[in-house]
């Protein structure tokens, strides 16, 4: 792990260094760049519009006759991000673009001026309201790009760094300690297998061979399989996060790429259209997670994750192919199986391969990697959005698909999975009569899935857009929740074991949540969105992991007589149901308020959820019970 | 600024294309001079520009043309006698102008069995407004009968469009024939069309047939659309009173009201201000070219649609707005192909920074 650890350091180092000097030196020649290319460019629109007006002037259309010139200016500001206004000044009168005098007062603006000639005489003057502060604007977006991609590259590298790491050193170097071990404690002979020509192949083999001489001179048996057994849970890692990554790089611009294929005709608002596709997505992910595993269970991990990455890679092909909105809900229920199954199949390798020392760690590994696929994931497809077409981005999502089913194809070894047991209705129904579990399932898990897709997977892209921001803005934004869940879950849960109970945890962490809700009620910017954002992946970390180990530790004889596995199970299952709704009652919200009042509503509702869970806690602690 | 470099760009094309595109065609020209076909043309006000399309169309693609052209002179009860005469010289193919010599040559899609007309002989019409409201025709797909064509009408809502690029204008006066069908049904849907975008529309019908008496009752009407001062006058495609568009336009000028015209001769001939207008030229390329899947592909002509162009010129007339006061927004400036224009100064730009 030492040697890991450094040689992930090492990396780091090196390409954090390099990659903080590359963007160093892109950065410095575009702010030089840009400065002189936009004043050429105010310069042209100030020549065209002057031509122009020469023109009218030459057929004998008097100056003070020129009609149609706010028609003419208006296109023009709206076309160019940089120019505010246009003016004519001609004699006394002046004729202005849409809310010149507005414009004018901006702070950033600068007045341009440039004279109408014509006949060798200046009969008029142009002035171009240009936004000083348009340069800086524009070279701050690509400093945030370029740090966007730098914090991505570090996450990338560093999964792969584990996983080549894993392979070919640590991995190896654990099979010829356990075989080691095996002798010097138990005086077994174990084998290790590595046919690699490389040096620690040198070692195995020179090891081997001794092996077989000890086995011959003391008539010890030689003991089949390898000396661990179990595939590191890193193995699974990187596919996973490519897979993740690939999914998520629509995340940030989904809502959007949805509206396309809106409709007034069909009489229903368009919120719930764009909601429509997230849900069904979310719905057919939840449906196949159950099947999915089950079905994981008996092929085995590694055909389970080729077929289910296959899958979603087509659902991602055909995605870029849509043409109507009913294409789009089969395409994404498509992926949304795929997903499903890869989802529940990476589950399933933790578990095959962890037991219960280190089973937690595999676990927060997995969420871990999740949450860093899909942070990545959102934030390069917003700063691709910008320069490529969205059908483009799916394609290039499904080559990502396909390249981590290569991948494991490649690199994780076949054989079945264990077999669990099946959830029935009866232990369902059992598990959801159960009081604790009810309420913590329906006031704070199903809330805090609605607030997940519904706030941050539908409302955040459209209401980004709204403010006509970037879509490498909406990534970056969208980004801070995946950033704030890594960052503060690991602290979180070492913080966490010190409460006797998780139920602070649960309500402080549902509190807050309302909270990140209403802020862009009342602060209706980019600047609220992003506080809200990070406050609500704060809430998240701080309450998502509470709600499960309160439900297992309030229900021990219950876990421990179904299973844990079991209880867990349907939890899941029912938190589901809140991912589902998300978009559709978002949606639901703004078709009846408007965006902005929506938020107000939305966390209204997951403030009352938690409202409620204490209410109950409060009573039922005066009655002596959790 | 794009946009209308891009109106321009494809008004150019489109007339540089439906003119010159046959010279591009040299496979089928190959042929040379071969057999000699006969095409008679019935005109109803002597050869227009339609005409020398139809005939320049034909020779760019070196066929072999005798023409036979009679021409009403704006007497449509002629058009019974050159029918009969024709039908007796049997040529090879009929062109017709306008819906009145279309009609008395083929009759209407419930009168073909009719001796009276011509069934076996293939017919191309031209300059014909409304093809289906006309009676010639049920589809554009085909007329299921000997008989195709082109017609030259420009969608109101284009012609509405361009207006609009033009100027803001609340009335809009109607000048139409009541015996003139097609003028008629233009005058109708630009009734319609106008309403729905926001216009009102002031009907000015003219009751003619052509004799002396109608020349007064045309000159009543102009007085009174002075008298009421309407923002603009529109003219719908109606021969008798584009024969006489000098007369209205000047009345116009007069009383300084803007006019437009749905074709093209009295912009460029009468002084009227302004049309977004099918050229005459261009119609008369495409009914040459269909004349040559006739003659010479030999298709049928229930095979060949009834077509409309689908570039239009816009064109301004800068005198005649000038002479009124009546000055287009600059945007329209960029897209219209402007005549008439004083250009003794010329235009030049001298911006320094």
């Amino acid at each position: 792990m030492r040697l890991n650890l450094r040689l992930v350091l090492l990396v780091f180092a090196v390409l954090l260094g390099s990659s903080l000097f590359m963007s160093a030196l892109t950065y410095q020649q575009f702010a030089e760049s840009i400065e002189p290319a936009i004043n050429k460019k105010s310069d042209a629109i100030a020549k065209t519009v002057e031509s122009e007006i020469v023109r009218a002037l030459g057929y004998g259309i008097p100056l003070d006759a020129i009609n149609g010139l706010e028609e003419y200016f208006d296109p023009i500001v709206d076309a160019n991000p940089e120019i505010y206004g246009i003016r004519l000044q001609r004699g006394k009168s002046r004729v202005d673009s849409a809310e010149f005098e507005e414009a004018a007062n901006q702070p950033e603006a600068i007045q341009k001026s440039y004279p109408v000639v014509y006949d060798g005489k200046t009969v008029a003057q142009i002035s171009l309201l240009v936004d000083g502060e348009y340069a800086q604007k524009k070279s701050l977006e690509l400093l945030l790009d370029l740090l966007t991609v730098i914090v991505v590259s570090v996450i990338i590298a560093f999964e792969l760094v584990v996983f080549i790491v894993g392979f070919n050193i640590s991995y190896r170097i654990q099979q010829i300690m356990a075989s080691i071990k095996a002798f010097v404690d138990q005086q077994r002979i174990r084998l290790i297998q590595d046919s690699s020509k490389d040096e620690l192949g040198f070692l195995t083999r020179q090891l081997n061979r001794r092996m077989h001489e000890i086995s011959a001179r003391g008539n010890k048996p030689i003991e089949s399989g390898s000396a661990t057994g179990l595939q590191p849970v890193n193995f699974i890692r990187w596919p996973f996060f490519l897979l993740v990554f690939s999914e998520s790089l629509s995340l940030s611009f989904f809502p959007i790429f949805v509206g396309q294929f809106y409709s007034p005709d069909w009489g229903v608002s368009r919120e719930f259209v764009v909601g429509l596709p997230i849900s069904i997505f979310m719905f057919i992910w939840a449906l196949s997670l159950p099947v999915g595993g089950v079905w994981s269970d008996t092929v085995g991990r590694r055909r389970a994750f080729i077929f289910g990455s296959l899958l979603t890679a087509i659902g991602l092909i055909l995605t870029a192919f849509t043409y109507t909105l009913i294409d789009l809900l089969v395409w994404r229920s498509i992926t949304a199986i795929g997903y499903g199954i890869v989802f529940i199949t990476v589950q399933g390798f933790v578990t095959d391969n962890t037991d219960q020392s280190n089973r937690n760690r595999g676990m927060a590994t997995f969420v871990a990697t999740f949450f860093a696929g899909s942070l990545s994931g959102t934030a390069i497809g917003g700063i691709l959005a910008d320069h490529i077409s969205m059908p483009i981005i799916f394609l290039l999502s499904a080559i990502l698909s396909l390249g981590s089913a290569l991948f494991v194809a490649r690199f994780i070894a076949g054989g079945g999975g264990n077999i669990r047991p099946k959830l029935s209705l009866a232990t369902i129904k059992e598990v959801c009569t159960d009081r604790s579990f009810l309420m913590v399932t329906l006031f704070s898990a199903i809330p805090s899935k609605i607030a997940l897709t519904g706030f941050l997977y539908f409302s955040a892209p459209l209401f980004i857009s709204s403010l006509d921001a970037t879509k490498s803005t909406g990534g970056r934004v969208i980004m801070l929740y995946g950033l704030f869940i890594i960052c503060l879950s690991s602290l979180i849960a070492q913080y966490a074991d010190r409460f006797k109970s998780r139920l602070p945890l649960i309500l402080f962490g549902g509190t807050l949540g309302a909270l990140a809700i209403a802020i862009p009620a009342a602060m209706p910017s980019l600047v609220g969105l992003m506080i809200s954002i990070a406050l609500l992946g704060m809430a998240h970390a701080i309450a998502v992991p509470s709600q499960l180990t309160f439900i297992t530790e309030t229900n021990q004889t219950l876990c421990a007589r179904l299973g844990l596995g079991q209880v867990v199970g349907i939890f899941r299952l029912m938190e589901r149901v809140g991912n589902i709704l998300g978009p559709i009652i978002f949606g639901l919200f703004i078709s009846l308020f408007g965006i902005t009042q929506a938020y107000g509503w939305l966390s209204f509702l997951v403030g009352s959820a938690t409202l409620t869970l204490a209410v109950w806690v409060f009573k039922s602690r005066r009655r002596g019970q959790p | 600024m794009n946009l209308t470099w891009l109106i321009r760009l494809t008004v150019a094309i489109s007339m540089v294309l439906s003119i010159g595109a046959p010279a591009f065609a040299s496979e089928t020209a190959a042929q040379g001079p071969g057999k000699k076909y006969r095409i008679a043309m019935i005109l109803y006000r002597g050869e227009t520009d339609a005409e020398r399309g139809f005939k320049k169309y034909l020779q760019s693609r070196q066929v072999n043309v005798e023409y036979i052209v009679r021409d009403a002179s704006e007497d449509p009860k002629r058009f019974p006698e050159i029918v009969r005469e024709i039908k007796a010289l049997r040529p090879d193919l009929i062109y017709t102008f306008g819906t009145g010599a279309t009609l008395a040559v083929c009759g209407k899609t419930d009168q073909q069995n009719d001796a009276r007309f011509i069934s076996d002989t293939p017919v191309i019409f031209n300059i014909v407004a409304d093809p289906i409201g006309s009676g010639i025709t049920k589809s554009m797909q085909s007329t299921e009968r000997n008989v195709t064509g082109v017609t030259h009408l420009v969608p109101i809502d284009s012609q509405l469009s361009a207006l609009k690029a033009t100027a803001n204008i609340k009335t809009i006066g109607v000048i139409y024939s009541l015996n003139e069908k097609n003028a008629v049904l233009s005058a109708d849907s630009l009734v319609e069309g106008a309403n729905n975008a926001g216009y009102r529309v002031i009907r000015y019908p003219v009751s003619a047939d052509n004799s002396a008496g109608d020349l007064a009752s045309l000159k009543s009407v102009v007085a009174k659309i002075q008298a009421e001062k309407p923002d603009l006058l529109y003219l719908p495609s109606d021969s008798f009173l584009i024969r006489h568009a000098g007369l209205i336009s000047e009345g116009m000028q007069h009383a300084r009201i803007p006019s437009m015209s749905a074709t093209e001769a009295p912009i460029r001939k009468d002084g009227f201000t302004m049309g977004l207008v099918s050229p005459y030229v261009n119609a008369g390329a495409l009914a040459g070219h269909k004349a040559y899947q006739i003659l010479v592909e030999g298709k049928d002509p229930s095979d060949i649609p009834v077509s409309a162009l689908d570039k239009f010129a816009y064109i301004l007339n800068m005198k005649s707005a000038l002479k009124i006061g009546f000055y287009p927004k600059i945007r329209a400036l960029t897209f219209a192909e402007i005549i008439n224009a004083d250009t003794h100064k010329p235009a030049k730009s001298g911006m320094t920074k």
